[in-house]
Formats: C-alpha cells, structure tokens, sequence
C-alpha cells in the first residue's frame, strides 16, 4: 500500500532545496463556472443515508460565514432507493441535534458544527445493508442529478498496536501500526477514519491492494492532519502516549475510490508546478461530488503511557 | 516484404534515374579529388567545411567526417579550403587521374576579433536546399550568458526563431509547435531520450567534449527520422592525434575537465570530458545535524571518445556518454531514506570505409539506455521501482558523390527497443509484494532512406528522398482486456518474437531551391513524417519520471506532414543574413493525458491517454549578422498551436500548452578588444497557455477546486534580458586562461513560472480566503566561470 505521488512530492523537496522560489500574490480574471450542484452523500451498514447538497461557486466569491449558508441546496428532493424500496429524505438542521450526534453521522469535527447550521437530508425508514446497491436521485427546479454505490462486504482490521518514535528523543510519540489481511481478489479499496480521545473523526487516506493482493501485511497507520490543524514536522503523522485511538476502516467500491483518489491527488498536487490540470472524477451523473457507501469496522487501541 | 517492395518501387527506379542523370552530363573525361579536412594542429576532422573551385560556381562540403569528393573535368583548377575561424588555403591542382588530397587547414594565429556565428559559406543560406537548418559553433555558445554560468548548447537553440523554451531556465524547448518529444536528439548518432539534468535545469550535453550541433526544424533530411518536429544532431569531438591538451573550468555549480591527446600519433587520438556538481557539497553544512541530514543532490556527465586510422580507406570511432543525476532524501529521525538515481547512457561504435573516392560508407553501432531507480525504505520496510527505454540500433549510410553537384545517400537502420514501464517490487518484513507488474514492451523499428541532392538548370536547386519506415511490437507480451475502470479481466500471450502488432509509413520529402539572383532565393519544403514512440508529459517540462512508451493496439504512430516556404536574402556582401520562412503543418494521433488522470505507477500509462489531432501554422523572421565586431541575430516567430481532441474540451479545440503569439529573441555579441567579448540576450515570449481552477467547492469542509478548460489561461508574458563578459587571455601562451562573467536576468524581472491558489483560514470559522499566488522561480542571478587550457 505505497502512497501514489510520492514521487512528484520528493522532486519538488529536491526542487526547493536548490531555487529559492519568489512569490507574489495577483488577482486573476477568471470566468465564472457553470453552476452545479455537490453531494456530499455516504451510507453505512446499520445507519440510514446521509446527504449534503451545496453548491459550487467561482473561486473568489468571498466564503464568509452566512456565505456557507448560502452555499446549502435546500427544498430539493432527494431520494433513495436499493433497488426494491424507496425512500425520500428529509431536510434537517444541525441546529435541531446535539452537535456530537451531528458530528459521528457525517464524519465531522463537533467544533465545526457548534458555530454552523448545516443543513443535511436524511430518513429513519432505511438503513443500510452490506452488499447492496443504493440510487441517490436530487430533484431541485425541474433538475435531476443521480448517483449509484454500493456498501462492500466488510474487511477488517486484523490488529493494530503502537511502536515507539525512531528517535528515543522523541519518547511521547508512537506510531500506529495495523496488519491487514488482504482477500485474494483484486480490487479491495479501503478509505479510514481516525478518531483520538473523544475528538471528532478525521478524514485518513485511502488504499487499494495493487501491491498487496492476497497478502497479509503490516504498515504504518499515520495520523491524519485535521482540516484546522498546521502541519508539524516533529509531530505529523504520530500519535501520543495516552491516546485512546478509535481506527474506522470502510470498504469502499471502485467508483467511490477514485472519487477519493482523485480529489486527494488535486488537494495535494495544489501548488506543485509539475502537476497537469486537475479535474476529479466525480460518480454523481450531472452533479459534483460523492455518493459513496462503506463497509464499516471499528476498532480501539489504548496506547500506554 | 515491405522492404522488397520498397525497393522494386521506389529506391531501384530513383537510383536508376539519378545515375541516368549523371550519365547524361558526361562529356569529356572527368577526375575525382577527395579526401579528409582536418584541423592542421589537433588532426580533428572538421564538419562542413567548404571546397570551392575558384572562379566556378562549384564546390563541395566535408561531410560528419570531413570527408569530401569533387569530380571535375580534366584540367588544372584552383580550389579554395575555407572553414570560419580558420585560414584559407588556396590549392592548385592538375587533375590528369583522380586524385587523394587531405587538406589541413590552420586556426587562424591571431585571434581575431570577431566572434563566429556560423562557420559555412558566406552565401550557403541562400544557395542550399537546406530550410530551417541552423548550426550552432560551441564559439557562440560558449560566450552567451546562461544562468549559474553552465554553458549549455540546448538552450542557445531555444534563441532560435521557431524553437520554444520550455519553460524557465530549462532545456528542454518545442519547435513550430510540436511536443518535446517529437525532437530527435542524437549525441555522436545516439539517441538522447532525456536530455535534462535537474528537472530539465541544465542539458546533459557538456560543452567541452562537444564539436558540432546542428538543428534541423521542420523538414528533415532522409537519412534522419522517427520524429515530427525537429533533429538536433550533436557531434562530439574526437580527440586531438597530435599533442596532449587539457582544458577545463570551475564554475558555480559544476566544474569540467577534459583530456585530450593521440594514442598513435597521427592514427588515433582519444578524449575524455566529465562535468560535477557540487551543489550537495556547498549545501552539506547547512544540512548536516538538521533532519534532512544525509540528503543530496549532484549530477555528472562523462564523455569520452576514441578513433584509429587503419588506412586513409577505413578508420573507427568508439564514443561513449555516461551521465547520472542521484537524488537521495534522508531523514534520521523517521528512519526513512530514498535514494533516486537517473541518467542516459550511450555507446555508438563507428566504422568508415572508402569505397572509391565517389563512394563513402559508414556503419554504425548503437547501444543507448535510460532509466530511473527510486528505492525507499522505512524501518522493516523497503520499495524499490524501475523504468526505463533501452535500444540496440545499427545504422548503415553510404555517401556517393557522382559529380555534376550531385549528392546521393542512401542506408537503413534497425531498432530493436526495450520499454521498460514502471516495475516495482518491494517487501515489509517478511512478507514480499508481488505486483503484477506492467508487462514490458519490445519492437523492431527500421527504416530505408534515399536522398538526392542535385541541380536542375542553374536556378534550381532540388533535395528530395524518402524514407520507408516499419514497427512492429513483438512479443513475449500479455494483452488485456479490460473493463471500464481499466481493471484486466482477459488475457492474451504473444511468445517472443511474436507480432502484436504492426505499423508502416512512405515518408516523401522535398525542398526546392530557386536562386532569384546572387543575393536572394525563393525555398518551398514538404515532409511527411511519421513517430512511434512517445512520451507524454503533464507538466511543461522533462521529470525524470517520464516515460517513453512504443506504438501498439492502442497508441497510434504519430504522422505529421508540414509545408513550408521561405524567402532569403543577404546584404552587405553577404554580412547580413535576412530570411522569411512560411510553415503550416498538422499532427495526428497526438497524445495527452485524459481528465481527472492520477499518476499511478501499476497501472500502464497508455490507458491513461487520450488521443486527438493538431495543427500549427507561424511565420519566422531571421535577421543575422555574422562578420564584424558586433554579430548576432535577432529571430521572430509569430505562430498558432491547437489540438482538438474528442475526450477533451468536449471535443472543442484548445491551444496547446506551447501555443505561443509571438517569441522573439535577441543576441548580441561584441568583441571589446583580442581579450574581453560582450554578449547579450533578449527574450520575449507570450506567456504560456494553462490550465487554472476554475470552481470551487467544499468536500468534509476542505476547499476543493476544480481546473476549468484546458489551457484557457494565458499567464502573463515572458521577458528577461542576460548579459555577459568573457575574458580569455591572450592566445600564444602555453597556458590559457579565462573568466566569464554573467548576470542572469539582468533587470529581476519576476517571470511568471506558474500559478496556484493558496487558502487561509476555515469554512466553518467564516474566516476562509483564497489568493492566487504567482511564483517566479529565478530572480538576477550573478555567475562566474574560470576556464583554462594548455
């Protein structure tokens, strides 16, 4: 499970090293994008969907705080069907749930919603079952956007323990390792969560199993950046003594990783002049965004102090 | 069989035609004078040289090997040897038999003011066929300002009009609109299939151990092919067989030292020229004890060459290029470590044979290779990927001069090539990945040329020839088919040597010379060509990491076909060269990569292509100076690139990344006194068409964005002015000695190199603002070289 894009990052570590680049900043003309609208939508096994719809706008439209409000779709029709029932979702606020529900339905940060009031479709008519298929349909001013996934057959985590940091100086971190045992089919995609003492659940990365097919493997699980979180060079990528970590591993199905894949690839290649133009291949015909389902396995490690 | 038909039907009744022709102008009896033209002090053979029978409008020129052959009617003549920046020799010869004549021609004792631009017959741009056909002297190159100071031939041609650079202080370039790797870069007839150090920063050609460059844009000649847009053939040199000599230079991130002297004097001579950086050994104290300790970065060169005379009938060259970039990345504290190494090798084997003083042949061997390694590791785990190209070629080419200004070449050549795809391997303790690798590629790729150069009446002037050229990847080769994510579901096995699949082109070409009068003339061209290998690139620029990949089922052989005419004129007595030349040209089956394309090394890159057609039309003007103190050359191109491809744009023509309005190029070189030169140079470019993010919009509460049309935005235009002073003392010491002094973008322009988008603060915390940042990557850069010679 290499991470892609090493490469291209290394040369640019090279590149750096050598020209001390010049930076200014400049106001671009830039024609505005055809409106669109984004789903933000995932169902699990045990849980019932959950859909954001936002809208895109033009890069320097100012996104300030009653701007995001502005960005929700609300009143549209959203429905969703596993091929023998169909249910329609409603419109719900965030204001109207406790922020720390809110936040382990749709994989955020409590924070974020405390100070927001997002706007979210969902239905208690229909959870989700692992091996099927489910068609989201949005209806909004005579516009119909649709999207298909499924819920793969779950591949859990064998086990999971914590190594002490390389440099002994550094003896508060540890790094978190996992064995996987990979199916012997090609074509295991997996997308992880990491959850540290209690605080919301932070996006991780994805893998698939091109190297690995068929092997049982062990790495290193390395803690993700929160979205509001700078970058450390001491720290990035470790955990700490103490921690109480909770490891969501998802299988997801091929459509919903390159989905992932691709928005990883234009979120990192963002100022890497190597890079082409980005575009990200989205599995909502009409729309922008992920409809993605996952298999869902849970799993804690209490690191020792 | 395509071969023997190619003969029946081509070559047999061109060949019989050309010698119906010689024969028809046979008259009275005629004699041949041939032989070598060499450098009288280093025995080195010069290429181009001109022969001239005086009072005649006849003459010759020395071919890659200084060899010549003029047939004239019985009679005494006197012939004039001239090379730039050497003394004329006047000769009188009675021709009553054919005749052996090695001429010897001296550099000129006192050095002369003038720097030399170009080293052919002062009127050789107006009486030749030749368009689009430059020849650069290291002179030139050597004088010209370059950033850090590292001389360097691939980016003096890119002052050329209808050649492009490729971005920022690099190497690589684009001519008339064509992708870059559509230019045939040859080293002593080897291919170069990277031809740039540090991301393209500097060429790996190194100036010292280099003779001759010549750049063909546009229509090449027969004898060179499997290209679209442009042959840059590199000749190094071959050692002087007289005396040991060395020569060198400390620089500012390189030095160069090249040795050179006979091994039997007179029959035989080597070289031997290397080139290091030592940017990692001036970086070592600020890393050393950081947490990049043990990182680094250098890169070398290494030519060396030597030949031996048998007879004055058969004489053999070994040259060999060896050049490494290793790129290693350490960091203690994790315990990770990369080490990256990359670079070109070639080996060309040369045998020339005399058959007769009409007919000279020459026979090539040729092994080239390029490949890159990265090999990380992490405490119990290790990785390690490989790709790379690598060719066996053997050419053969026979010159065969029948007189009445005629020249005729003719010879094959045969590839057979090894594409090496990603392969990666690795393992994690214990456990052993086992990828299932992409399948490496094999072809034969031949060709079969002829070209005639003769004279029609005594305005015209005709070039024409052809080239047959065949490919055909061959097993052992598993094909898949795949499904619509590009996951393999069947297979099919190809044994060695098995076909997979087949390709064949009839590449015609010709150029027409019509003198108006002494100092003007009128040249119309067409080619056909065809290409089939590849290489695709994302970004503007060479990466160590790209890949060159053959024709096969699903990549298509690149065709091109170009018109173009010109019109050339000289004044002053030939001091100022002006010429005009018109070209159209169109390109099919062209390759980019498909939207939404993620690099990902198990996966066969060619399914990550998309193909589509393009075509570019431009007009460049040439103004140059050649003799007097103050020379050079002032080139403009205004020019058109589009492609339009079905998968992309919706099918909607789109300007290609090195579609530039208007590139213009100024350089200037002024000889103070017999000790210091000026040189300066001006650039001006329209800025590049790019790609930049258009939407925006909030996936987890991360800023997505997302690129709108492909290259719809124009960055702003490129401008830079270098300027330089070289300083060599004088020449009758023994040992000589020199500084160049250089300033890089003189007046700190801040070029754009390209443009993201920055964000600060959160969605969520309604604090989110997103700035377009421009980055320039060098500002006025100073520079300072000392070189030496005895």
């Amino acid at each position: 499970m290499i991470r892609r894009n090493k490469i291209t990052g290394l040369l640019l570590v090279a590149l750096s090293t050598f020209f001390s680049s010049c930076e200014k900043d400049v106001r671009l003309d830039l024609p505005a994008p055809d409106e669109k609208i984004v789903v933000e939508g995932h169902i699990e096994q045990g849980f019932p969907p959950y859909v954001i719809l936002t809208k895109n706008s033009s890069i320097y439209e100012k996104i300030a705080a009653n701007t995001l409000q502005n960005l929700f779709v609300h009143d549209a029709i959203v429905t969703v069907s596993d091929g023998t029932f169909t249910d329609t979702l409603q419109e719900i606020s965030s204001r109207s749930l406790s922020p720390e529900l809110i936040a382990q339905f749709l994989n955020m940060d409590p924070d974020d919603i405390k100070n927001s009031d997002i706007s979210f479709y969902s239905t208690l008519n229909m959870f989700g079952e692992v091996g099927k298929s489910y068609k989201l349909t949005v209806e909004k001013d005579h516009h119909s956007i649709n999207a298909v996934t499924t819920i793969p057959q779950l591949i859990p985590l064998d086990s999971l323990w914590a190594m002490p940091h390389p440099d002994p100086k550094n003896d508060s971190l540890v790094r978190l390792f996992v064995l996987y045992d990979d199916p012997d089919t090609l074509g295991n995609y997996a997308r992880y969560f990491i959850q540290r003492n209690n605080g919301g659940m932070v996006t991780g990365y994805i893998f698939d199993d091109v190297l690995i097919n068929g092997k049982k493997f062990e790495f290193e699980l390395s803690r993700p950046l929160g979205r509001n979180e700078n970058f450390d060079f001491e720290t990035a990528g470790f955990y700490w003594k103490g921690d109480t970590v909770v490891v969501k591993w998802t299988a997801i199905d091929q459509d919903h990783y390159q989905f992932w894949e691709t928005w990883e690839y234009t979120l990192g290649s963002s100022g890497n002049p190597f890079a082409g133009p980005s575009y990200i291949k989205s599995n909502v015909n009409g729309g922008l965004g992920i409809w993605g389902g996952y298999g869902v396995s849970y799993d804690t490690l209490i690191i020792k102090k | 069989m395509y071969i023997l038909k190619f003969f029946k039907q081509f070559l047999f009744p061109v060949l019989i035609f050309s010698a119906s022709f010689s024969l028809a102008q046979e008259g009275s009896q005629k004699y041949t004078i041939s032989g070598y033209i060499k450098d009288s002090t280093s025995g080195e053979a010069l290429i181009g040289a001109q022969l001239v029978v005086a009072e005649q409008q006849t003459g010759t020129a020395s071919n890659d090997y200084g060899f010549y052959s003029l047939t004239l009617e019985e009679g005494k003549y006197i012939l004039e040897a001239s090379y730039i920046g050497y003394e004329k020799k006047r000769l009188e010869v009675t021709l009553n038999k054919d005749l052996r004549l090695n001429i010897d021609l001296a550099l000129r004792e006192i050095r002369s003011k003038e720097v030399v631009v170009s080293s052919k017959r002062r009127d050789e741009n107006i009486q030749s066929t030749d368009m689009g056909k430059e020849e650069l002297s290291i002179e030139t190159v050597k004088v010209l300002p370059v950033v850090f100071g590292e001389v360097d031939i691939l980016k003096t041609i890119q002052l050329l009009p209808g050649v492009q650079s490729g971005g920022e202080g690099n190497s690589g370039f684009y001519v008339r609109g064509g992708g870059p790797d559509q230019n045939l870069i040859l080293l002593d007839e080897a291919v170069v299939y990277n031809t740039g150090h540090l991301f393209g920063f500097f060429s790996v050609f190194n100036a010292d151990a280099i003779k001759n460059t010549t750049l063909f844009k546009g229509t090449m000649p027969a004898n060179y092919g499997g290209r679209l847009s442009s042959v840059v053939d590199v000749a190094m040199k071959d050692g002087n067989n007289k005396s040991y000599h060395a020569e060198g230079g400390v620089g500012l991130i390189s030095s160069r030292l090249t040795v050179q002297g006979p091994i039997v004097k007179d029959r035989s001579s080597f070289i031997i020229s290397g080139r290091r950086t030592y940017i990692d050994l001036l970086l070592q104290p600020f890393i050393k004890n950081s947490r990049f300790d043990g990182s680094g970065y250098f890169f070398y060169d290494l030519n060396t060459k030597m030949n031996y005379r048998f007879s004055d009938k058969d004489k053999i060259y070994l040259s060999g290029y060896f050049g490494r970039d290793v790129f290693s990345f350490v960091s203690p504290g994790r315990d990770f470590k990369v080490n990256m190494p990359w670079g070109n090798i070639t080996t060309t084997l040369r045998w020339n044979h005399l058959f007769n003083d009409k007919l000279f042949w020459n026979n090539s061997l040729i092994y080239n290779d390029y490949n890159f390694k990265i090999g990380a590791s992490q405490d119990q785990f290790d990785f390690e990927l490989f790709s790379g190209i690598r060719d066996i070629n053997f050419k053969s080419d026979f010159s065969y001069y029948p007189g009445n200004k005629q020249t005729i070449r003719f010879g094959g050549n045969y590839i057979y090539h090894t594409f090496i795809p990603s392969s990666t391997s690795g393992r994690s303790g214990d456990v052993e990945f086992e990828p299932e690798n992409i399948p490496k590629k094999y072809a034969h790729e031949g060709a079969m040329y002829f070209l005639d150069e003769f004279e029609l009446g005594s305005r015209f002037k005709v070039n024409t020839g052809a080239r047959y050229s065949v490919f055909q990847q061959v097993g052992p080769y598993t094909a898949y088919s795949l499904d619509r994510y590009g996951n393999r579901l069947d297979s099919t096995e190809y044994a060695k040597w098995e076909p997979v699949e087949f390709y064949h082109a009839l590449e015609p070409r010709i150029s027409l010379r019509y003198t108006l009068d002494e100092r003007s003339s009128l040249k119309a061209a067409y080619i056909h060509t065809a290409q089939y290998i590849h290489l695709v690139s994302n970004s503007g620029t060479t990466l160590p990491t790209d890949i060159w990949v053959p024709s096969t089922k699903r990549v298509k052989p690149q065709r091109g076909d170009q018109y173009s005419i010109g019109y050339y004129r000289n004044f002053k007595d030939n001091t100022f060269e002006t010429s005009v030349e018109l070209y159209y040209r169109t390109m099919n089956n062209q390759i980019e990569y498909r939207d939404a394309y993620v690099p990902d090394i198990t996966r066969d890159i060619e399914l990550d292509f998309v193909f589509g057609n393009g075509w570019s039309y431009g007009a460049e003007f040439f103004l140059k100076k050649k003799f007097g103190k103050l020379n050079g050359w002032i080139g403009y191109m205004w020019s058109k690139t589009m492609r339009k491809f079905p998968d992309i744009n919706d099918g909607e023509p789109f300007p290609t990344k090195f579609d530039r309005r208007h590139d213009l190029a100024v350089v200037l070189m002024y000889g103070i006194s017999k000790s210091w030169t000026l040189a300066t140079t001006f650039i001006y470019a329209t800025g590049n068409a790019t790609t930049l993010p258009e939407q925006l919009y909030f996936i987890e509460g991360w800023p997505t964005t997302e690129s709108g049309e492909r290259n719809s935005f124009r960055l702003p235009a490129y401008h830079r002015l270098d300027i330089s002073a070289t300083y060599k003392s004088a020449k009758k010491k023994k040992f000589e000695s020199g500084w160049n002094f250089a300033l890089y973008n003189a007046y700190n322009r801040m070029n754009p190199f390209f443009i993201y988008f920055d964000n600060k603060g959160d969605i969520y915390n309604g604090n989110l603002q997103i700035q377009a940042k421009q980055v320039s990557l060098f500002p006025v850069i100073p520079s300072v070289t000392w070189n030496f010679k005895f």
